[in-house]
């Protein structure tokens, strides 16, 4: 299992558990950009991104997130799944999504996107 | 710090990695306060100030240096009136400022001194003529003991690391002309937070524990005793300090038909955009991943992660970025700003000695003339790297109008040398020799950065390939310069004499050249890359690949389908992806080239009527200079001329110089020139001479101040001057050319048409037969002159008796003047045919003579009347031993009698100072005129059939100096020196 967290630090990451939040599907690609070369190969570059999504969340369990980014954007620390399995954490901007379904006291199909994601050594 | 070296392996490795990525900020000048003071006087004027008294200082204006930015303001720290360059150091109630004509100055403005040293112009100025440098710099020896120019290596960004980082500078390809580098002295402000060590070395390092931002300065030294401080800025970030990083990139390419690289921002951030102020500078720079591997990648070491480097044009609030929603702003290299910088003319000219004024130059090379451009007409060299040529041709003189500091930079290096000024990335200026206009064998140096491999580039290449030569037929004309400003013209054609079969005729023109092989090798080579089979192969490359730019020159190799070879960039664009990160490296390359064939042309000596030579077309002749109003005109002598008893013809340009170069410009064919009509122009320089049938030119060339004399070749036919009979019998009896317009006056007769002659008047476009001049005969050979737009010709009926008819309408109608009768000289009627007018006024003298001979004047050309001034000389001369100078100021003859004799005459021949000539018999003056140096001269010549020399007095002829050596080696046994003449 997999303790998806976030904080403003690396040491002050806290998991989604804590904060009543169910984990997401993640979505790490390691890189951004793909480069057709002239031998055939396709090199892959830019900065990973990682993106977080949900069917559904409360406006509670939303609000628990914004606080990191109150803003369109924020760096923030995150722990998440590196190739589908492995947990590794990262420094990342999140962007907040533009657009909210809301329905009943719930925000539907919630992504959190992360992009310029720099892994960094766990703490401990 | 000035030469990119190729990618190492371990580079390489870094460049086809993956996941690369790159971050980018901009670092801003945000200059801080070095003094301030407010303005202490009152100006009667706004225009041309330059220094004004001051008071109330804050700080100590011993701080201040020359370059540094005054902001002149309504209130402390403001710029509102405007800003100006401190030009030299102030005094303790004085403030000095390059010359300003836009701020309106007052008492009790505030001057804000802050410590950006910036680009600027330097104007010359004139003060009684004499030029002074960046307002009252008085030459001394500045072009002798040359000033070092301190190439220090780029401005620096460094990103603190665990809490300190390193920057080196290295001053080693800091040059000087004329001696070399001997001390180099390193200091920074602030001095807090920063060290250095290897402070008087070439190479320093300079480790930063703080943030900020740092001047460096480093005096360089020369062995000539002169110095020279160079500037440059460090700039110290870290995480708790960064850079500005909130922007999008909208553009960033340099391209070679520019001369630099811009970059373009666009911004939301309201701090960014105060900070972007008009004329900042501004440097882009990354930080870069290459897979795991942090840090960049360039082709400078320790300036790798600059991307851009320039100064803000201003910002654009029309254009707003949707996404971004900010204000987006130009960033400028220094080729931009000195485009935008208008300039006083400037000119060097070549001095044969130690130079005495800032006009002046010993050896003069165009990196000398650049070297006097930025380093005294612009603060360039203490701001910036600027790195020349290299080249050693001399010129006579390099020159450029009012224009632009860049225009005159393009207008020295490019028509001369074919060199190209260019500001790559890092801000460094290089005036360059293109890859491809360098011999090949010379380009071993030049470094191949990279062999593209095909996993280094994109799938799609589209290769536009010239499938047709674009230059059919290359004409390359020009002049090797001795050091001591003497000239040999070349010509070169590509591929030869016939054109390719397709393409357009070209011509270059005024080059400095070394030599007839070299001249050859440019014309292949200027051929080849103008005909460049592949003048576009553009690269996009996989990696953030920043290692490429216009200059110094570089290449790299590519295996294409088509082409396999080295390439040369020639238009680099960075596009950065805000969201991914990725920074993308497109670069336009061309396929270097090699040359192509060329031959030795025959220099351009002009076409005759039937002529079968293919020559360029000349140049229009300039217009015919405006009459003298209250100012004298300088006449010096262009080229002389010589022509020998065995009817060849010699020139000189270079007749004060040592070497002189006599050039043989005898026409290929046997002819046998009438030696008193062997006369010149004043406009061309040009030669002219008849063999009784057909009329010769020879035309210099004007190759930048140096005129190479042009051969001799027939340029009107005499069957083309139609006076009846068979054109065939045609005889040209007479010819003479209007010194100041080129107009030509011949005098033809048909020996089967009686003794009568026909007049024509023209040019050879338009040459007019204005009638029969009648028929007569004559005891001499007729003279034509033309004084003031008055035809005159004289001839000699008999040994007592001399007329002479005069039209004022181009030969169409015609009054004699009968010397037995004419006023003033009925006493003295005889041989006055020989006349000499003034030809921009209305003064003629001739001979007259009856028994004595004297010489008359006459101030009306011949209208009316003429004095014999003087007849006790006694004159004996000869049909063109008379002479004066275009003024008129001075008329010398010779006497052919023993004892030789030259006499000069100061008050028009009213009074004659004799010289007795010693040596030779035939001496003869042929001209008067002045020198470069604004003495009267006198040329005359001696010959006979021993002996030839041409010889020159400046103190009529008490001394004279034989400058004949070089031309008598060149004549045979018995041949001596007939005639001379000078083109002025």
């Amino acid at each position: 299992m997999i303790a998806y967290a976030m904080g403003t630090t690396q040491a002050g990451m806290v998991t989604l558990k804590s904060l009543g939040i169910p984990d997401p599907l993640p979505g790490y690609e390691p890189y951004s950009q793909d480069f057709d070369q002239a031998d055939a190969l396709v090199s892959g570059h830019g900065w990973a991104l990682d993106a977080w999504r949900w069917g559904f969340l409360t406006l509670v369990q939303l609000a628990s997130l914004r606080a990191y980014c109150p803003g369109r954007s924020a760096e923030v620390y995150i722990r998440t799944a590196k190739d589908g399995k492995v947990a590794a954490e990262f420094r990342a901007v999140l962007i907040w999504q533009k657009k909210e379904t809301r329905v009943s006291g719930k925000v539907l199909d919630v992504v959190l996107q992360f992009r310029l994601l720099e892994e960094l050594e766990p703490l401990s | 710090m000035i030469n990119p070296t190729p990618y190492n392996s371990t580079q390489l490795a870094l460049l086809r990695s993956e996941n690369q990525l790159s971050r980018l900020y901009l670092a801003v000048l945000d200059a801080p306060q070095v003094f301030a003071c407010q303005i202490n006087q009152d100006f009667d004027t706004h225009d041309m100030v330059a220094q004004a008294a001051y008071d109330n200082p804050v700080g100590n204006y011993a701080d201040v240096l020359p370059g540094q930015t005054a902001l002149i303001g309504s209130a402390p720290g403001l710029a509102d009136l405007g800003i100006c360059r401190i030009r030299k150091p102030l005094t303790s109630n004085q403030l000095y400022f390059g010359e300003t004509s836009e701020i309106a100055w007052a008492n009790n403005l505030h001057v804000t001194v802050v410590d950006d040293l910036a680009l600027w112009a330097r104007h010359i100025r004139i003060v009684d003529d004499v030029p002074l440098m960046d307002y009252d710099i008085a030459y001394a020896n500045q072009h002798s003991v040359c000033d070092p120019v301190p190439v220090l290596g780029p401005h620096a960004v460094a990103w603190l690391e665990g809490g300190n980082a390193s920057v080196q500078f290295d001053a080693g390809p800091s040059w000087v002309i004329g001696s070399t580098i001997s001390a180099y002295a390193w200091s920074v402000s602030p001095a807090a937070g920063i060290g250095i060590s290897g402070a008087n070395s070439a190479t320093p390092t300079f480790t930063i524990s703080q943030p900020g931002t740092y001047r460096v300065r480093c005096l360089v030294t020369a062995a000539n005793g002169a110095s020279f401080a160079g500037y440059r800025y460090i700039f110290a970030f870290d995480d708790e300090h960064p850079a500005f990083s909130e922007f999008a990139l909208k553009s960033c390419l340099g391209d070679d038909e520019t001369g630099g690289w811009s970059f373009k921002i666009a911004t939301p951030s309201m701090a960014l955009a105060q900070a972007l102020q008009p004329g900042r500078l501004v440097i882009l720079f990354e930080r870069a991943m290459y897979g795991n591997q942090a840090g960049s990648v360039g082709a400078i070491a320790g300036r790798e992660n600059i991307l851009a480097t320039g100064w803000v044009t201003g910002f654009d609030d029309k254009e707003i970025d949707p996404e971004q929603d900010g204000y987006t702003f130009d960033i400028q290299g220094a080729h931009w700003w000195l485009k935008q910088m208008p300039v006083f003319p400037f000119g060097l000219e070549l001095k044969n000695g130690t130079p005495t004024n800032w006009t002046e130059m010993q050896e003069l090379t165009v990196d000398k003339a650049l070297w006097h451009l930025l380093h005294w007409r612009s603060t360039a060299t203490a701001i910036m790297d600027v790195v020349l040529t290299g080249d050693t041709r001399y010129a006579k003189e390099l020159s450029a109008v009012t224009g632009s500091l860049w225009e005159q930079i393009e207008t020295v290096a490019k028509a001369s040398i074919l060199a190209q000024p260019f500001v790559n990335q890092l801000g460094q200026m290089f005036v360059k020799i293109p890859v491809n206009l360098t011999p090949v064998a010379s380009r071993a140096s030049i470094p191949n950065i990279l062999d593209i491999q095909p996993g280094d580039r994109a799938k799609s290449l589209s290769l536009p390939r010239a499938r047709q030569a674009r230059i059919a037929h290359l004409d390359l004309l020009g002049v090797a310069v001795s050091s001591t400003g003497t000239g040999s013209g070349y010509r070169s054609l590509a591929n030869g004499n016939v054109p390719k079969r397709v393409g357009s005729t070209t011509i270059k023109d005024h080059l400095l050249l070394s030599d007839q092989g070299q001249s050859n090798e440019l014309a292949g080579l200027l051929m080849a890359d103008m005909n460049n089979p592949f003048p576009s192969i553009p690269v996009r490359f996989k990696a953030n690949l920043r290692g490429f730019d216009m200059a110094p020159p570089m290449t790299a190799s590519i295996s294409l389908p088509g082409y396999t070879g080295k390439i040369i960039p020639k238009r680099i664009e960075y596009r950065h992806s805000a969201t991914t990160g990725k920074l993308d490296v497109d670069v336009e390359f061309k396929a270097e080239t090699t040359g192509t064939l060329s031959v030795t042309g025959i220099l351009p000596v002009g076409t005759g009527i039937g002529g079968s030579i293919i020559m360029p077309p000349y140049p229009p002749l300039p217009p015919p200079p405006q009459p003298p109003i209250n100012q004298t005109p300088e006449y010096r002598l262009k080229i002389l001329y010589a022509l020998t008893s065995e009817h060849r013809v010699f020139a000189c340009t270079g007749l004060f110089n040592t070497p002189r170069i006599w050039v043989d410009i005898t026409p290929d064919e046997s002819v046998e020139f009438v030696p008193e009509h062997f006369i010149t122009d004043w406009v061309t320089g040009a030669v002219y001479a008849h063999d009784g049938k057909d009329i010769y030119r020879g035309v210099p060339q004007d190759f930048g101040g140096i005129l190479v004399p042009g051969k001799l070749t027939k340029w009107i036919y005499g069957t083309s001057l139609s006076v009846g009979g068979n054109p065939a019998n045609n005889v040209i009896h007479s010819l003479t050319i209007n010194e100041m317009t080129t107009e030509m006056v011949v005098m033809v007769s048909n020996t089967g048409t009686a003794d009568e002659r026909f007049f024509f008047v023209g040019s050879i476009e338009n040459i007019v037969n204005k009638g029969s001049f009648g028929a007569y005969s004559i005891w001499s050979v007729p003279m034509i002159t033309i004084g003031n737009g008055r035809i005159i010709v004289g001839w000699m009926q008999s040994t007592i008796g001399s007329t002479f008819r005069v039209s004022d309408d181009g030969g169409s109608t015609w009054i004699t003047k009968n010397t037995t009768t004419f006023s003033g000289i009925a006493s003295h009627p005889a041989r006055s045919w020989h006349i000499r007018p003034n030809p921009i006024g209305n003064d003629v003298f001739h001979f007259a003579s009856k028994g004595a001979i004297a010489v008359a004047f006459s101030s009306d050309l011949c209208e009316n009347s003429a004095q014999i001034d003087d007849e006790s000389v006694a004159l004996d001369m000869q049909p063109a031993s008379i002479c004066a100078d275009p003024e008129m100021t001075v008329i010398l003859g010779t006497q052919r009698l023993a004892p030789w004799r030259v006499l000069r005459s100061l008050n028009g021949g009213i009074t004659w100072g004799t010289t007795e000539v010693v040596d030779g018999d035939k001496k003869q003056v042929v001209w008067a005129g002045r020198t470069d140096d604004a003495e009267n001269i006198f040329v005359a010549f001696e010959s006979s059939n021993d002996t030839s020399d041409i010889v020159f007095s400046v103190d009529n002829f008490a001394t004279e100096t034989s400058v004949g050596l070089e031309i008598a080696a060149l004549l045979n046994e018995d041949e001596y020196i007939e005639r001379i003449r000078a083109a002025v």
